[in-house]
């Protein structure tokens, strides 16, 4: 037998307009809410990367035999404690925030700047250019990020400029094949039938029509790769193939305090915090502006 | 009995017998004494063929040598030695033949037969005659021949006398006996299938993961107590502890021995095994190499190494002493010696004497990512940007920076060891010039100073006869060092593993109860596995 539910009265009843009101007010905050975190935490990583020297109480290198492996508050002026050398996990720290961010958007910038102009390309012109690229950034996409970046490190040795290389290397094939699935859309555009029409050569439509329309789809995906290329350059430091010492980085932190992990948890929890906060504010910028600028998921 | 009953008790015995199988097999590996130990995993298993710490402890479990580091009032020392696979021997009066009388009925493991003379020769002659990857050849360079008198007698000449040729002959790195036929029968592939007379015969390797020893029942002084050794490959000192106090290890042999690693192990209720006269970490000052050619800037660079602070930071308490000498103490020879005290200001104002007001940079300085290295260098590093020595550094594997210290591509070398505890032998190897690392020539010596200025007391100390003179000529040595300012010892460190006193005994006092070199235990037959 069918089972009816009947309709109870509250169900039929008509939203308020007050009701509406706190609903968009929801509405509005579950929208902002994440990006305003995540724009406060990354503004925040910005400003203490850049103000390190002022704001640092001390020099991240510099070593006191007499507070060796003090936890948070044990010795003075060592907030959250030191490491093996009684060097401040907070200096370093705050320090490390300048590799980290460094890192995280050279390499980006980096594989935006090769990788998009490729993908477009390719998207365009198609047959054996699109090919020919996009062969070979499927060679590249074979490899895992971190194991690519891994393998350029190892083979160019450890040093700023090479993580942040092999890292802007490792996410270039991700910018061609995207740019590419975009330019594909774009070009078969009205838009762009008129201005090839208007006698618009090959270079000027990518220039001009093809990468301005992708450009919002590239840019929340380049912020998202932020948070990558700062896990992935923590994971070299991690494992000993990143910035060599005395530099601090969050990879290198983690790694140098995980030998200390029992008796002195405070290096590695504070380093792993600062690298968990660190994604999280570019993932959630990433994700907010995904969500505010693409047109498929507005209204939702 | 009906049929259905008998067919009940058949199954019921046949269930039981299976059951029973079952049971025994575990039962027996239950029994089995064995003791896991935590590590590195050994790059070779030829006792002749590595300079790695892990390589040559365990190498003693599996070898021995003509003479042994003797047992005195219940502890072991390195300054006597007492008959081992020889049962005597005798010197000639003008001090250059020495002959030995092997013991009769030492067996090789894996049936290879009785130990000879004849594989003596071999275990000499192969590393004299520098054969593919053997190491310690220098230190039988003494010996002129050798000649097998019969299957049981073996006379060595010496080119000349040798005050120490009977601490050569102990089971340690060139002392070491190996059989023969097992060496010619298995070529390239002794070295992962290793034949000797030790306590504990090669069983089997898995790589990365461990390796097994086994009681060799024909141990010519008596089987031992443990029944199995499981050597586990263990990188990190962080996992050994979990290890250690989960119960899964034994006995550590820890990369360093810090107050961290200490604390921890005591507050577990667990021993360390303190065993002198352990390894020295030192700077040698590659002398040829500018800007270290000038003795203001090597004294600079003294200068400014607060070797006091360094020894705190890693090895509170008495986990290591500065070191007073080039030579360790312990050693025959040893004088204490001065060492220009930390004074960054002082220099400051060499260096810039020297021509580098502003210091000067170090590019690609290569340094080991295991053990002490990367700790001391990290140290080091700060205190020389301190006065304007600014190291970039390039952090390699530990078998990278063995290659490349003997490229000489580092200016100043950090460099730990721990030899035959006699000036003649340290000093050679270290400061002798046949041994200065040379990539031409393929000399892979550790003179990494590139010294030559006590070569002609080296060679007086070694046909020098009288104990007294001897001290004296390396007394001069040590002087002149400390004129050049060539090596810059920084701790004495004594040799150590962390043990579960209630899992495994050791019949020495656990405070340097026993001397020992490389291998941490000088006798492991002696070792006990408790419950």
């Amino acid at each position: 037998m069918a089972i009816v539910r009947r309709a109870d009265p509250v169900d039929l009843a008509i939203a308020t307009a007050g009701e509406a009101a706190r609903s968009a007010r929801r509405g509005r905050l579950r929208r902002w809410l994440p990006i305003s975190i995540g724009i406060v935490l990354a503004a925040t990583m910005v400003v203490v990367a850049a103000a390190a020297p002022l704001i640092a109480p001390l020099s991240p290198s510099a070593q006191y035999a007499d507070a060796v492996l003090k936890g948070p508050g044990a010795a003075d002026r060592h907030v959250l404690g030191t490491d093996e050398f009684g060097r401040d996990v907070l200096s370093r720290i705050i320090w490390g925030a300048r590799v980290s961010l460094e890192v995280g958007l050279v390499s980006v910038v980096f594989a935006f700047a090769v990788g998009v102009p490729l993908g477009i390309v390719a998207g365009v012109l198609g047959g054996r250019v699109e090919m020919l690229i996009m062969r070979g950034a499927d060679m590249l996409m074979a490899f895992p990020t971190l194991l690519l970046a891994l393998i350029i490190v190892t083979a160019l040795g450890g040093s700023l400029s090479n993580e942040m290389l092999a890292i802007g290397v490792a996410l270039t094939p991700n910018f061609v094949r995207l740019s590419r699935s975009l330019a594909l859309t774009i070009r078969e555009q009205d838009y762009i039938l008129a201005a090839r029409a208007l006698g618009s050569g090959q270079l000027r439509v990518m220039a001009r029509h093809v990468f301005p329309n992708a450009l919002y789809a590239l840019v929340v995906v380049a912020t998202l790769y932020i948070a990558t290329a700062i896990r992935t350059e923590a994971s070299l430091s991690f494992l000993g193939l990143g910035i060599p010492p005395p530099t601090p980085s969050w990879g290198n932190i983690l790694s140098e305090g995980r030998q200390y992990i029992k008796c002195c948890p405070w290096i590695t929890t504070f380093s792993g915090l600062a690298i968990m906060v660190a994604v999280l504010a570019f993932n959630l910028v990433g994700d907010a502006l995904r969500d505010l600028l693409d047109p498929r998921l507005k209204g939702e | 009995m009906s049929p259905s009953m008998r067919i009940s008790a058949c199954l019921v015995l046949l269930l039981t017998f299976t059951a029973l199988g079952f049971v025994a097999t575990p039962l027996a590996e239950a029994q089995k004494k064995v003791v896991n130990i935590a590590a590195k995993e050994p790059d070779t298993l030829d006792p002749h063929s590595s300079t790695l710490g892990q390589s040559q402890a365990i190498a003693r479990f599996m070898f021995r040598g003509l003479a042994r580091f003797a047992i005195k009032d219940g502890k072991v020392t390195t300054a006597e030695v007492e008959p081992d696979l020889a049962e005597s021997w005798t010197l000639s009066p003008d001090g250059t033949i020495w002959t030995f009388k092997l013991r009769k009925g030492v067996q090789f493991h894996k049936g290879y037969g009785e130990l000879t003379a004849e594989d003596v020769k071999f275990s000499f002659e192969r590393q004299i005659n520098k054969a593919p990857g053997t190491r310690y050849g220098v230190n039988l360079d003494v010996i002129k021949s050798i000649e097998v008198v019969n299957p049981h007698t073996v006379q060595i000449a010496l080119k000349s006398y040798d005050p120490i040729f009977l601490l050569r002959m102990v089971g340690y790195q060139q002392g070491y006996i190996l059989s023969k036929k097992a060496s010619e029968k298995l070529g390239d592939q002794f070295k992962w299938n290793p034949v000797g007379t030790g306590p504990f015969y090669f069983d089997r390797h898995s790589p990365r993961e461990k390796i097994v020893l086994k009681a060799f029942d024909k141990f010519h002084a008596g089987r031992p107590q443990i029944d199995e050794v499981h050597w586990f490959d263990v990188p990190e000192d962080a996992t050994k502890l979990i290890g250690l106090e989960k119960g899964t290890f034994d006995l550590l042999y820890p990369e360093a021995v810090t107050c961290d690693f200490d604390d921890q192990v005591r507050k577990m209720g667990m021993v360390m095994d303190r065993r002198g006269p352990g390894g020295q970490e030192r700077f040698y000052i590659n002398i040829t190499k500018p800007p270290f050619d000038d003795i203001r800037v090597r004294k600079a660079f003294m200068h400014a190494i607060d070797r006091n602070a360094i020894k705190e930071t890693l090895y509170c308490r008495d986990l290591a002493k500065v070191a007073t000498s080039v030579v360790p103490p312990g050693y025959f020879g040893h004088i204490p010696m001065k060492f220009p005290e930390y004074n960054p200001e002082l220099a400051k104002k060499l260096l810039a004497e020297a021509g580098h007001p502003n210091g000067f940079t170090i590019k690609n300085y290569f340094i080991s990512k295991s053990f002490f290295y990367p700790k001391v260098l990290t140290l080091a590093q700060e205190q020389l940007r301190k006065v304007g020595i600014i190291l970039e550094l390039q952090v390699v594997e530990h078998a990278t920076y063995h290659e490349n210290i003997r490229k000489n591509l580092n200016p100043f070398v950090l460099y730990g060891g721990t030899r035959i505890t006699d000036a003649d032998a340290w000093l050679s190897l270290f400061f002798d010039s046949k041994e200065i690392p040379d990539p031409a020539t393929g000399n892979k010596g550790t003179n990494f100073s590139h010294y030559r200025a006590i070569d002609d007391l080296l060679a007086a100390g070694r046909v020098e006869r009288d104990v007294k003179k001897r001290a004296a000529i390396y007394a001069e040595a040590q002087k002149r060092m400390e004129r050049d300012l060539v090596c810059l010892p920084l701790n004495d460190v004594p040799g150590q593993w962390a043990r579960n006193p209630k899992r495994v005994s050791t019949p020495f006092p656990a405070d340097y109860g026993e001397f020992s070199l490389h291998y941490s235990y000088n006798y492991p037959e002696l070792l006990k596995v408790l419950n």
